[in-house]
C-alpha cells in the first residue's frame, strides 16, 4: 500500500525535489559569495520573496493533486473499487506525501538556517537589505520550525481544496491567495501578541542594544506612568505635551537637556519589542497555529472523501 | 456460499440527478452464475446503475444488494467480492504493466497474480510496457484483467467492448467467458451493441427511459416474444390478449413485435421467431415513440434516443 501511495505521487514529489535542489543550490551561491560583492544584496531581496512563496508552492504542489488528480484522470474508479476501504487509501495517501513534503522543507530549512546566518553578517555592512536578525519577520519566517508548519499548512490546504473542488489546477490556484492571506494575517495580527513582548523606556528616542537587534514592534512617547498607551488610544497616538515640544524646540539641544525636557514634561519614550529569546516560544505557537489549521482540513478531507462519490 | 442469494438484487432503485432521473423505479434481481446482458441506448441510466452497485455512486431512493451485502454499509467485503469495469477503463497511465500487477496485488486478499500474468502472456502484452503506449484494444485488455484478477463473484462491467475493433471485441469477449466459466461468476455487463451480446448472455435487462422495460432470462425472453406480419390495418382483436411492443408499418404489411404467453392461431398473421436484437429493438423504438407522443422528456433527449436506434440499426 506504501508502495501504491508512493508510485502514484512519484513524479510529483520527484519535481518537487528538483526544484528545491535547484533552489538549494543558488541560496548555496548566494550565501558564499555574498560577504564579496554589494550588487549581491538585491539577489537577497529576492529570494526572500522567492522563499516568502516557497512552502505554499511546495505543499500546495504535492498537496493538490492528491486527490483531484486521481479524479481528474478518472483512476479515483479504479483505486475506490479495490479491496481497501477509502480511509486505508487515503491514510497511505497522506502520510506518504505528508512525509515527503515534510521531509522535503525540513532539509530546506537546515539550508536556510545557514544562508540567513551568511547572508545577514554581509547584510549588518551593507545599508537596507535583509537584516538577517532571527526574530524579525523575514528572517523568521526562513528558519525553524513554522516553516515546516507552513508547508504542511498548504499540504493539507491543497488536498482539502482538490477533494471539494476536484481539479487539481484550480485547487492549486485558489491555495496560493488562501495560503498568502494566512501567512499574512498571522504574522501581522497574531504573531505580535503570541507572547508578551518587552518594554524598554528611554528618556531619549534612542532604544538599547538590545532593543534594536530584535523585532521592534512599536514606539510611542507616553506619560511617564505608563508602558502602553491609555485606554482608547493606539500606539500611534504620542503624548506631545505643549511644554516638552517648547522645551525641546530650543537649537543645539544637548542629550541631558533632551532627557531633562522628558522628565520635565512627565514623558518617557516607550519601545515594544519581540526580543531575541522569544524566538522558539513565537517559532512553536505560530508553528503550532498552522499545525491546528492542517488539521481542521485534514478533519475536511477525511469527511469528504468518506462521501466521495463519482 | 449461499447460492440462493442473488448476485444483485435492487429495490425501487432510482437516481436524481439535479433536475432529471438518471435512473427511476428499477427493481430486477439477478440470479447467481449468470452472464447478464444491460441493455439500453445512451443515457438510459445503465452506467448510474452499475456505479451505484460498485459503491461509487449513491442512490437517491431504493436499495440495492449485491452478493447479499449492501454496496454502501459493508464496503469492503462487497468491494473485495465484486469488480467493477469503468466504462473510461480508467487506469494509471504512467505505470508499466507489471507495476499495476504490484497495485493490484497490493489492494486486493484475493488477487491471482499467476492468473494476470497469463492472460498477458496469451495477449501478448510485454509486462514492461508503459500502460499509456498500449493499444486502445489493449488498454481494454488490461483493465478486464484487473477486474478478473479479484476473483470476483460478480464482475460489473460497464461498455466493455465499446470503440475495439471486431477482432479485439472477440478476444476480450473469450477471455471474459473463459474466466467467468471457470469461476462460475455473475456477470453484468452493459453494452448498446446488441448483436454481439446475444451468443454470451443468458440473462438480458432492458433499460431504457431511466427504467427497467424488462428482464428475464434470454430463454424466456425469446420465448415470449413474437415477431408478426400482416396485411396492413389487421385488427389487433385477434392477437389473444398479447401486448403490442411496437408496430411498424412497412407499405402494405405491418410488423408486429409482441410479447405474449399464448399462441397466435390467426392466419392472417406469419407468426416469426424474433432474435434478441429485434426485441431490443422494439423497446427502445416503443420508448421513442412514447417520448414523441407525450412530448417529453424533451426534445434533447428524443433526439438522443433516435439518434441511438439508428445506431442499433
Amino acid at each position: 500500500m506504501t508502495w501504491v501511495a508512493w508510485r502514484v505521487q512519484r513524479s510529483t514529489i520527484l519535481a518537487a525535489i528538483a526544484v528545491v535542489s535547484v533552489l538549494a543550490l543558488w541560496l548555496v551561491a548566494t550565501g558564499l559569495v555574498m560577504g564579496h560583492s554589494q550588487t549581491w544584496k538585491y539577489w537577497t531581496d529576492a529570494d526572500v520573496y522567492v522563499l516568502f512563496a516557497l512552502p505554499g508552492v511546495l505543499g500546495l504542489a504535492i498537496g493538490a493533486p492528491l486527490i483531484a488528480g486521481e479524479s481528474n484522470l478518472g483512476t479515483d474508479r479504479l483505486a475506490t473499487t479495490q479491496s481497501v476501504t477509502r480511509a486505508r487509501w487515503l491514510t497511505y495517501k497522506l502520510l506518504v506525501g505528508g512525509f515527503a513534503t515534510a521531509g522535503i522543507v525540513l532539509v530546506l530549512t537546515l539550508i536556510l538556517r545557514w544562508w540567513t546566518g551568511a547572508v545577514s553578517v554581509s547584510a549588518l555592512t551593507q545599508s537596507g537589505g535583509f537584516s538577517g536578525v532571527r526574530i524579525q519577520p523575514d528572517a523568521f519566517d526562513l528558519t525553524g520550525l513554522v516553516v515546516v508548519g507552513y508547508t504542511l499548512f498548504a499540504f493539507f490546504l491543497g488536498t482539502a481544496l482538490g477533494t471539494v473542488i476536484r481539479k487539481p489546477g484550480w485547487a492549486f490556484s485558489l491555495g496560493l491567495p488562501i495560503f498568502a492571506a494566512a501567512r499574512i494575517v498571522v504574522q501581522d495580527w497574531l504573531r505580535p501578541h503570541l507572547v508578551a513582548p518587552a518594554v524598554y523606556t528611554n528618556l531619549m528616542e534612542r532604544a538599547s542594544a538590545a532593543a534594536m537587534n530584535s523585532w521592534m514592534l512599536n514606539l510611542a512617547l507616553l506619560p511617564a506612568n505608563r508602558t502602553s498607551p491609555p485606554p482608547g488610544k493606539t500606539w500611534a497616538w504620542w503624548d506631545w505635551t505643549k511644554s516638552y515640544t517648547t522645551c525641546t524646540s530650543q537649537p543645539n539641544l544637548t542629550n541631558a537637556e533632551d532627557a531633562h525636557c522628558a522628565v520635565l514634561a512627565h514623558v518617557h519614550f516607550v519601545f515594544q519589542y519581540q526580543p531575541e529569546s522569544h524566538y522558539w516560544a513565537l517559532q512553536g505557537i505560530e508553528t503550532a497555529i498552522f499545525l491546528a489549521l492542517a488539521l481542521l482540513l485534514l478533519g475536511l478531507t477525511v469527511i469528504k472523501v468518506k462521501r466521495w462519490r463519482i | 456460499m449461499n447460492t440462493l442469494v442473488p448476485a444483485v438484487e435492487t429495490m425501487g432503485l432510482g437516481k436524481r440527478y439535479r433536475r432529471t432521473w438518471g435512473l427511476q423505479d428499477c427493481s430486477f434481481a439477478l440470479p447467481q452464475g449468470r452472464v447478464a446482458a444491460l441493455v439500453g441506448p445512451n443515457g438510459a441510466g445503465k452506467s448510474t446503475l452499475l456505479r451505484m452497485l460498485a459503491g461509487i455512486s449513491t442512490p437517491s431512493t431504493g436499495t440495492i444488494n449485491v452478493l447479499g451485502l449492501s454496496p454502501r454499509t459493508q464496503n469492503v467485503e462487497a468491494l473485495s467480492r465484486m469488480a467493477y469495469l469503468d466504462q473510461d477503463r480508467p487506469l494509471y497511465k504512467d505505470f508499466r504493466v507489471e507495476e499495476l500487477l504490484r497495485f493490484g496485488r497490493e489492494l486486493n486478499p484475493r488477487w491471482d497474480d499467476a492468473r494476470a500474468r497469463r492472460h498477458f502472456e496469451e495477449l501478448r502484452i510485454p509486462l514492461e510496457s508503459r500502460i499509456g503506449r498500449l493499444s486502445g484494444g489493449q488498454q481494454a485488455q488490461v483493465a478486464l484483467t484487473m477486474c478478473l484478477a479479484k476473483r470476483p463473484e460478480l464482475l460489473l462491467l460497464d461498455e466493455p467492448v465499446a470503440a475495439l475493433d471486431p477482432l479485439a471485441r472477440e478476444d476480450l469477449m473469450q477471455i471474459l467467458l473463459e474466466s467467468v466459466v471457470d469461476d462460475g461468476t455473475t456477470v453484468l455487463l452493459s453494452s448498446h451493441a446488441v448483436a454481439d451480446l446475444a451468443t454470451v448472455c443468458d440473462y438480458v435487462i432492458i433499460l431504457s427511459s431511466s427504467r427497467v422495460q424488462f428482464s428475464g432470462e434470454l430463454d424466456h425472453v425469446l420465448g415470449v416474444h413474437r415477431l408478426i406480419v400482416g396485411p396492413a390495418g389487421t385488427g389487433s382483436a385477434s392477437l389473444n390478449g398479447a401486448t403490442i411492443i411496437s408496430s411498424v408499418p412497412t407499405g402494405r404489411t405491418n410488423t408486429l413485435l409482441v410479447r405474449t404467453e399464448q399462441p397466435i392461431i390467426d392466419p392472417a398473421w406469419e407468426v416469426l421467431e424474433p432474435t434478441l436484437e429485434e426485441i431490443v429493438l422494439a423497446y427502445l423504438r416503443a420508448d421513442a415513440s412514447r417520448a414523441h407522443a407525450k412530448g417529453e422528456p424533451g426534445r434533447r433527449r428524443r433526439r438522443a434516443i433516435g439518434s441511438d436506434i439508428s445506431v442499433v440499426q
